[in-house]
């Protein structure tokens, strides 16, 4: 099944097949070669390859063996996690016994490194070095800026870059050309210019939109991609602007509360949709900017999404009010 | 066996119900009304227990020269038994030959039966007699109807020192010394409530000194369990606000709870966009602290943040703005969070699942894998690999997506 969804089934299964990230691979086929591994540390933006590079590593490295991989490659996704306690728990569970067959260790994968606090990720460096005679980690993470220096210094730090537009274009045609589906040109250049760089999500999004049309064009790709409603976001703030601050907020509590949508979103999707208005002044926008920036770091800090948006949409009412004036 | 206190020395005339001028004088001026044939509604009688209200029924009844018949609640759902007394209300007592006065003591107490209660007194009211209700929390939503059909007269704690007063008669005329130092504990003890200090006093005297030292710790702690209602009057109608935030402390939820409470009643009292911006402003504040709590267990940010979404939104109404009253409503979010939070709670599950079986995260799958799945969500097959190889239940799987597809297409 996992197959049916094409980011599996395209999936590279080399380092030699990754799309782009050359220097990397480059350095970790020597690696390989040396049949020695440390720590490994992938840091870059969404679907540039970080989970399929170490993937690849660990078919590579246990000589295309399938099981040797399946019982000696091990993967956890840190943000899907209850905490540090989980992380050890199932790390030590793992860990804990002799490698399978004859190799020299078993390799951990733990993604989203950066969604871990300090505190635990200090946890973890603890976990690593108790564990280091028998396994190595391959930490993935958006900013490496975010992970502790101590974990850092213990290992090999490799950047992913977001894949260029030339190389999404190339590998999204190569798929819809196996599963013969038909795509506009304006639809590839559609794809390209959402997926900002991101593989995974243009492989999910032409997947989407070839479900549900014959031709995969522009139109239907910016379809597809507006399943987060941006309009509503819109109609928020001006029913806000326009003083119609309870409906304003039931439309925000419908985002958050029924449809899940995460606070973080929201803000980001207001903090643009003001940035773009025609009916804001510099000075008002620069101002919201300002408290716009204040939720955000409020929700990192543990506040409601849905106060702290209220707050927000307050803030505008009171703004549209004094503009009317 | 003697009497209790409380029964002897219960307030027999309206002018012997101490601590509520302004609920008296209410009260007088609708027994006028009735006397003059002007006042058509009923009189509801509302406040904390232990401060008067059943006694002031009976003195109304007294002063209006009625006999009280009292309805209770095996009455109201005896529809036999409530149409006999109804039926008879209309003679004069074949004993006293006076008019009858209906009282329905704690309405509040038979939340199911309101709309019941409503009907029967609005029948009452039309054939002219005479109704009383009391209650604690009239602000409930079920008693809106009762609400609509009666004056309504609040009873407010009595002051301490108003309680030590009556509690000094009490013991003098029972020819019982007890040391002002007790007397003072047992008034403050109380909290406004006279009932619970006679009791109190009679426990003490009654032989039992000793209990005196006890007072407030060991002896005579009731548990007194401030409505959030009160607390929602003191922060959108207060001129002064400080209070807000001893009643916060006394409120029995949890001070989340307390916000959410807030911020659905901040709308609509506060229309003004200035006032509102400032009072959100103050309720997000808290919010954060809050927040901070959760996150390092530092209790001691907890009176910063009740802070904030008591005395910081009632001082707003320092700006000058129109303050708006209006029944306070039940927190929205509280039950929208209740509906969804199953549904969301197998969409985290479901969402982790899948994505260790892809190598992505649950959130990619909500994001991305999400819609793939909802435009296959009628091949059968297709749902049973996918439940097999992600190890999810079939009918969780299929409920998640179902969900996912309804509010895509909505």
């Amino acid at each position: 099944m996992a197959h049916e969804l094409w980011i599996e089934k395209y999936r590279p299964k080399r380092l030699d097949d990754v799309v782009d990230q050359e220097e990397v691979i480059r350095a970790l086929k020597g690696f390989v070669q040396r049949g020695a591994i440390p720590h490994l540390l992938f840091a870059g933006p969404a679907g540039t390859g970080k989970t399929t590079t170490a993937m690849a590593l660990a078919y590579e490295f246990y000589g295309g063996d399938e099981e040797l991989v399946a019982r000696n490659y091990f993967e956890l996704n840190a943000s899907d996690e209850r905490g540090i306690d989980t992380i050890r728990t199932k790390i030590k569970e793992f860990a804990k016994t002799v490698p399978f067959g004859d190799v020299p260790f078993k390799i951990i994968h733990l993604d989203e490194a950066d969604s871990m606090t300090a505190d635990a990720q200090h946890a973890l460096r603890r976990i690593m070095e108790m564990y280091s005679g028998n396994t190595r980690f391959i930490l993935a993470c958006n900013y490496s800026s975010k992970i502790i220096e101590p974990i850092q210094s213990r290992t090999a730090v490799f950047r992913f870059n977001r894949i260029p537009p030339e190389a999404i274009r190339e590998r999204l045609s190569y798929i819809a050309g196996e599963e013969g589906v038909d795509v506009a040109d304006d639809g590839l250049d559609a794809l390209v210019y959402i997926a900002e760089g991101d593989l995974r999500r243009a492989i999910n999004l032409l997947q989407t939109a070839a479900a549900m049309g014959a031709v995969v064009d522009a139109e239907l790709v910016f379809k597809v991609a507006g399943v987060a409603r941006p309009e509503e976001v819109r109609d928020m703030i001006r029913l806000a602007l326009s003083g119609r601050f309870m409906e304003a907020r039931s439309t925000m509590r419908d985002l958050m509360i029924t449809y899940g949508m995460s606070a973080e979103d929201i803000v980001r999707q207001v903090y643009r949709e003001v940035m773009r208005s025609e009916e804001l002044s510099d000075p008002e926008k620069a101002e919201l900017a300002y408290y716009i920036g204040e939720v955000d770091f409020r929700l990192t800090e543990g506040a409601h999404g849905d106060i702290q948006l209220a707050a927000l949409l307050a803030r505008l009412v009171a703004l549209g009010a004094s503009k009317a004036r | 066996m003697s009497i209790p206190w409380t029964e002897k020395y219960r307030p027999k005339k309206l002018d012997d119900i101490v601590g509520q001028p302004q609920a008296l004088k209410a009260i007088r001026e609708w027994i006028e009304g009735v006397r003059s044939g002007r006042q058509k509604k009923a009189l509801l009688l509302y406040g904390p227990p232990g401060t008067g209200k059943t006694s002031a029924a009976y003195a109304i009844a007294g002063e209006l020269g009625m006999d009280v018949v009292e309805i209770n609640s095996s009455d109201i759902r005896s529809r036999e038994r409530l149409e006999r007394i109804l039926e008879n209300l209309r003679a004069p007592s074949l004993l006293t030959g006076r008019r009858r006065m209906i009282l329905f003591d704690e309405i509040d107490s038979l939340p199911r039966e309101a709309s019941a209660i409503a009907s029967i007194v609005r029948k009452i009211l039309e054939s002219r007699a005479v109704v009383v209700m009391t209650a604690n929390d009239p602000y409930e939503r079920h008693l809106i109807p009762l609400r609509e059909l009666s004056v309504m007269v609040r009873f407010n704690r009595i002051r301490w020192t108003t309680v030590r007063a009556v509690l000094r008669r009490i013991a003098s005329s029972e020819g019982v010394s007890v040391p002002d130092a007790v007397l003072t504990s047992i008034a403050k003890n109380c909290k406004g409530d006279l009932r619970a200090a006679i009791n109190d006093l009679e426990a003490v005297s009654r032989g039992d000194l000793s209990l005196a030292p006890g007072i407030g710790r060991t002896f005579g702690v009731r548990d007194v369990e401030q409505s959030i209602f009160d607390l929602l009057r003191g922060v959108f109608f207060w001129k002064s606000c400080v209070g807000t935030r001893a009643m916060a402390m006394n409120v029995d939820v949890d001070p989340e709870t307390v916000m959410r409470w807030v911020e659905e009643n901040l709308p609509s009292a506060y229309a003004d966009p200035e006032m509102l911006e400032r009072a959100y402003e103050y309720l997000a504040r808290g919010d954060v602290f809050f927040g901070r709590i959760v996150r390092s267990q530092n209790w001691r940010l907890l009176s910063y943040g009740s802070d904030m979404i008591t005395l910081g939104v009632c001082s707003v109404k320092h700006m000058g703005g129109r303050v708006t009253s209006a029944r306070f409503s039940y927190p929205s979010t509280i039950k929208m969070m209740a509906r969804v939070s199953s549904i969301r709670q197998k969409m985290r599950r479901v969402c982790r699942r899948v994505g260790a079986l892809l190598h992505v995260s649950g959130k990619v799958v909500k994001e991305e894998i999400l819609p793939i799945l909802a435009l296959r969500r009628r091949d059968r097959g297709f749902i049973e690999r996918l439940s097999r190889e992600a190890n999810v239940e079939r009918e969780e799987l299929a409920e998640v997506i179902e969900y996912f597809s309804r509010r895509v297409s909505s």
